[in-house]
């Protein structure tokens, strides 16, 4: 059997960034699970840097990890905040229809 | 052992992962990113950041998470028609996917296979929690205090969005009421016998 | 002589006076400008006749002067007034200076007679005029730049008096502004001009390659002694006469390209053949413009140029014959279209032409001298010719068209007197060998025997010269009896109702009564300078005959050269009494009188035949009516083509290629790129995601490209 190396976090990490990423893709008319799959990409990249930190003993990944962390709640707080205002304001979350700023 | 565990809570995250982006009702996506959270933290705890699991639970978990699930049952959204369509959105996504899954391999295997080293973390340090600890408050000081700010910035923020004045709600307006004199409240009048005011 | 400061006055204050009428008029009024102004040219005038007459009759040629010998002008040179240095660098060096000798004498005589006398006449013709004080301004500003052009000691002073002179003349030409026909007119005299002026240009610069100086000293005195020069970027150093410069893609004998250059200048200026076009449309300016620029004077600042540089003429062959062939054909080219004008202006404008033509040919063959006496002579009639046309014109309301006058003699009686003198100078009536005749006879006359003593003695193109002088000589004797009769005999032409104010339009309306007022003599002011001139037109060829002609060494002295083998006025002395050349000096009176009768048959007695021979529009008269075609010619090939060329030059050069690159054409691109970029931002919310992921795969493999690959 293997040991468990940095490899297998960073493959996983890979995979989950890359599932996140096609989840944008996919998801474009519904906003809330857009921002999901962006969370999804942050946590991939959270778990790669711990796991980067662990494995070369240095703490610096982990405190970056957490700074991630408090930018990706702020993030999400925030977003969270313009869709429901702009739910207030036109009822529907369809996200084709915001071509407002077009040109 | 901890590989095995790995393989299995590996499984476990990115399967949930997939089932947040195709699920159909916005509650189910909620609910399999809290599980993708979970296992996240687990797997953390496996490599010995349990200070950083815990951290991630009560955040992410404990704060994003249900914050969305507070807005997806908010909003009163016809899920099914949105979903409409998204087949056609897969051929483009898929490439897209590979296209960075090949390039981050690429990237991976061109870097030098650094130190091999099973976890180990700080063999010094008793916890993690210490050793998070020892360096946020002294080195990295500055950087704590900017994510407070973020978050302060990042909380008025979203009040400010989505405050709204109902107009036939009654507030209090203490400044209003604090600056009230009893000239503006009471008068005083002097009446005639007989005559009222 | 004439002391420094009355030189300097007579040069110098002319301009004074311009200034203070052109800028002060709202102080001193137009009274004020018009009587500073023509005192001033008045008294310079008198000056100069008297340096004139002292020069002429003085007898004190030499040193014994009350003033001193350095006031003398001596026959070796001329006598120079340094006013101030100009250009000084390296060899090149041109100052403002006087130059005085026997040439500039006449010519400033002239220039201030004429020019106070026109400025006296425009107070009778311009009474009316809301803007007389620029007119005079103008009239003052002309005689100024004439003068400096006469007085001139270096090419450089000599073209800043001729395109001086040239401004002046668009200006006056152009003094109705208000209308298009003299507007047009005055920029067609400017750049015709302005061809004969890049002539002249290309002259002063080969001058000064060859010589190495601009200054007429310098320049003249080499050419007389065949000094050696050394030319500029030439490498070779040899006599003058004999250098050879490079032209275009031929080598050339220096002293020819000079003569030619220079005689392109005067083409334009004074309106030869080619560059004529001008002369005829300047009509259109006020009267006395005509006689003062286009008579006396300015046209006759090309025959000054070519006399004055006429050593280089007389080593130049080949462009003396050139200045005879196309003096000539002028010549009788403006004498046959002057035969069928009907603009009483028009037909005495081509008399100048023709005549100016004459003094051409007579400068060709050699006979300097004889060409100076007929400009000098020509002055004094064709001014008079002119004025007295005017006052035609001012007496009759600006009738201008001779078919519409007739018997005008009984109602201006004195204008007919005046007419007549200047009509018998310009033939040249008189009786040969004797004294006795008007002023053109002798100036005339003198070219014609001039040229058949060249012919005589082989000179290029002096028989076809003599011939046109005779041939020519016949028709001015037509036309200017044609203009007479109809003029001023036969029965009073159609009233004004039908013709109203045609032709020019002064501002000169009514004169406070009634249209239909019949023509009326003209005021002293006008009439007094008709007098004056009319005694130069009688008596100038007989008193300065002798002097300026016959025995002409003494006079012109080193002004005018003569080469060795130029005898062409000599011989006419031998030829004089000889019984086979009699019948040269009696042909011009000859044709003269045929002229005479050919008119008096056509005009006077049996009046209808001319009108009936215009009208029947043969192809002959429909060729001279037309001034054989050359405005249509001009128009078609020279203008259209110049046109064209610089449409072409703008629309597509400028325009298209120039702008379309530039400015326009990055305008257009900017546009063009910001609308597709624009196009970029779609308002959806999901592309914006996908391009930041977009962004993010290629920003990573270009970090993968430049950093990886390490292991």
């Amino acid at each position: 059997m293997m040991d468990l190396t940095v490899n297998h976090f960073m493959s996983l990490s890979a995979i989950l960034f890359t599932i996140g990423v096609v989840g944008i893709f996919v998801n474009r008319k519904n906003i809330i699970v857009m921002l999901m799959a962006i969370e999804l990409i942050l946590l991939s990249v959270n778990l790669n840097l711990v796991a980067f930190s662990v494995f070369s003993g240095t703490i610096m990944g982990q405190i970056f990890a957490m700074l991630v962390l408090t930018v990706a709640a702020a993030e999400a707080a925030v977003g969270l905040a313009i869709l429901v205002v702009y739910f207030r304001n036109r009822g529907d979350i369809a996200v084709e229809s915001v071509d407002l700023m077009k040109g | 052992m901890e590989l095995i565990a790995f393989y299995i809570f590996s499984v476990i995250v990115t399967v949930s992962a997939v089932a947040v982006i195709v699920a159909r009702n916005p509650v189910h996506s909620v609910l399999w990113l809290i599980l993708s959270f979970f296992t996240a933290a687990g797997m953390l705890v496996l490599i010995g950041a349990e200070f950083l699991a815990m951290l991630l639970v009560v955040v992410y978990v404990g704060a994003v998470a249900v914050l969305f699930l507070f807005v997806v049952m908010m909003l009163d959204v016809d899920f099914v028609e949105l979903k409409q369509g998204s087949l056609r959105y897969w051929p483009f996504a898929v490439l897209v996917g590979i296209a960075f899954i090949a390039e981050i391999t690429l990237a991976g295997l061109s870097r030098e296979m650094g130190q091999n080293e099973l976890f180990n973390p700080m063999p010094d340090a008793a916890t993690n929690a210490e050793a998070i600890g020892a360096v946020l408050y002294t080195q990295y000081f500055l950087l704590f205090q900017l994510a407070g700010i973020i978050l302060l910035i990042a909380m008025i923020g979203a009040i400010v969005l989505t405050l709204r004045h109902r107009p036939d709600v009654q507030r209090q307006n203490i400044a209003r009421q604090t600056a009230r004199r009893r000239s503006d409240a009471t008068e005083a009048v002097s009446v005639e016998p007989n005559k009222g005011i | 002589m004439l002391s420094d400061t009355a030189l300097l006055f007579i040069v110098l204050a002319p301009g004074l006076a311009a200034l203070i009428a052109g800028l002060f008029q709202r102080f001193i009024g137009d009274r004020g400008a018009m009587v500073v102004t023509t005192a001033t040219v008045g008294m310079a005038g008198l000056l100069s006749l008297i340096q004139l007459f002292r020069f002429t009759f003085g007898g004190d040629h030499g040193a014994e002067t009350a003033h001193g010998a350095e006031h003398a002008i001596e026959h070796a040179g001329a006598h120079i007034v340094h006013l101030m240095t100009w250009i000084d660098v390296g060899q090149f060096k041109a100052d403002w200076a006087i130059r005085v000798d026997a040439l500039s004498i006449v010519m400033m005589a002239v220039i201030t007679s004429v020019s106070a006398l026109v400025h006296l006449y425009s107070w009778g013709y311009m009474s009316e005029d809301p803007h007389r004080a620029r007119f005079f301004s103008y009239l003052s500003l002309f005689t100024f730049t004439m003068l400096m052009l006469v007085s001139a000691d270096n090419f450089i002073q000599l073209f800043f008096g001729w395109e001086g002179v040239g401004l002046a003349s668009y200006l006056l030409i152009g003094f109705w502004y208000t209308k298009p026909a003299p507007n047009d007119a005055s920029i067609k005299a400017f750049v015709t001009n302005r061809v004969g002026d890049f002539g002249l240009a290309l002259g002063i610069m080969a001058v000064f390659l060859v010589f190495g100086s601009v200054e007429f000293e310098t320049v003249l005195a080499a050419v007389k002694h065949n000094d050696v020069v050394a030319p500029l970027a030439l490498a070779a150093q040899a006599p003058v006469r004999d250098v050879m410069v490079p032209f275009l893609w031929m080598n050339v004998p220096a002293l020819e390209l000079i003569g030619v250059l220079l005689f392109i200048g005067a083409m334009g200026k004074s309106a030869q053949f080619f560059l004529h076009v001008w002369l005829p449309d300047a009509m259109e300016g006020p009267t006395p413009v005509s006689a003062l620029i286009h008579a006396a004077t300015m046209v006759t600042a090309g025959v000054y140029l070519v006399c004055l540089v006429s050593p280089i003429y007389e080593y130049a062959p080949n462009a003396a014959a050139m200045i005879a062939l196309i003096g000539a054909v002028t010549a009788i080219y403006a004498a046959t279209v002057g035969m069928a004008q009907n603009d009483i202006k028009r037909v005495i404008a081509y008399s100048t032409c023709s005549q100016l033509g004459y003094m051409f040919f007579a400068a060709g063959v050699g006979a300097y001298e004889a060409a100076m006496f007929h400009l000098f002579t020509h002055a004094f009639f064709k001014a008079l010719l002119f004025l007295g046309a005017g006052s035609v014109i001012h007496g009759s309301h600006h009738e201008q068209d001779m078919r519409r006058m007739g018997g005008l003699a009984r109602l201006m009686p004195l204008t007919y007197a005046a007419m007549l003198i200047g009509t018998i100078a310009i033939i040249g009536l008189g009786i040969p060998h004797t004294t006795y005749g008007f002023s053109g006879f002798f100036s005339k006359d003198a070219i014609i025997e001039s040229a058949f003593s060249a012919s005589t003695a082989g000179v290029s193109f002096s028989q076809f010269a003599f011939w046109v002088g005779i041939l020519a000589a016949l028709l001015t004797s037509f036309y200017s009896w044609r203009l007479i009769y109809m003029t001023f005999h036969g029965p009073r032409a159609d009233t004004h109702e039908e013709t109203g104010h045609a032709g020019a339009a002064d501002a000169h309306d009514d004169h406070g009564h009634d249209h239909h007022h019949e023509p009326h003599e003209s005021p002293w002011v006008m009439l007094v300078p008709l007098a004056l001139l009319s005694i130069g037109a009688m008596f100038a060829g007989v008193i300065f005959y002798d002097p300026m002609f016959h025995h002409g060494d003494a006079f012109w002295g080193e002004a005018l050269y003569r080469s060795a083998d130029n005898h062409v006025i000599h011989d006419i002395d031998k030829m004089k009494y000889k019984p086979e050349y009699a019948w040269v000096f009696w042909a011009p009176l000859f044709v003269t009188i045929i002229g005479f009768l050919i008119a008096t048959f056509t005009y006077l007695f049996n009046r209808g035949v001319g009108k009936r021979i215009a009208d029947s529009g043969g192809p002959l008269h429909s060729m001279f009516a037309n001034k054989w075609f050359f405005d249509e010619i001009y128009n078609v090939t020279l203008i259209r083509g110049a046109r064209s060329l610089g449409d072409a030059f703008w629309k597509t050069g400028d325009k298209k290629i120039i702008d379309g690159l530039g400015p326009d054409g990055v305008t257009r691109l900017v546009r063009w790129g910001s609308r597709r970029l624009s196009a970029m931002h779609t308002g959806y919310l999901y592309h914006y995601a996908f391009v930041i992921i977009g962004a993010a795969l290629i920003f990573g493999a270009i970090l993968f490209w430049r950093i990886g690959g390490a292991g």
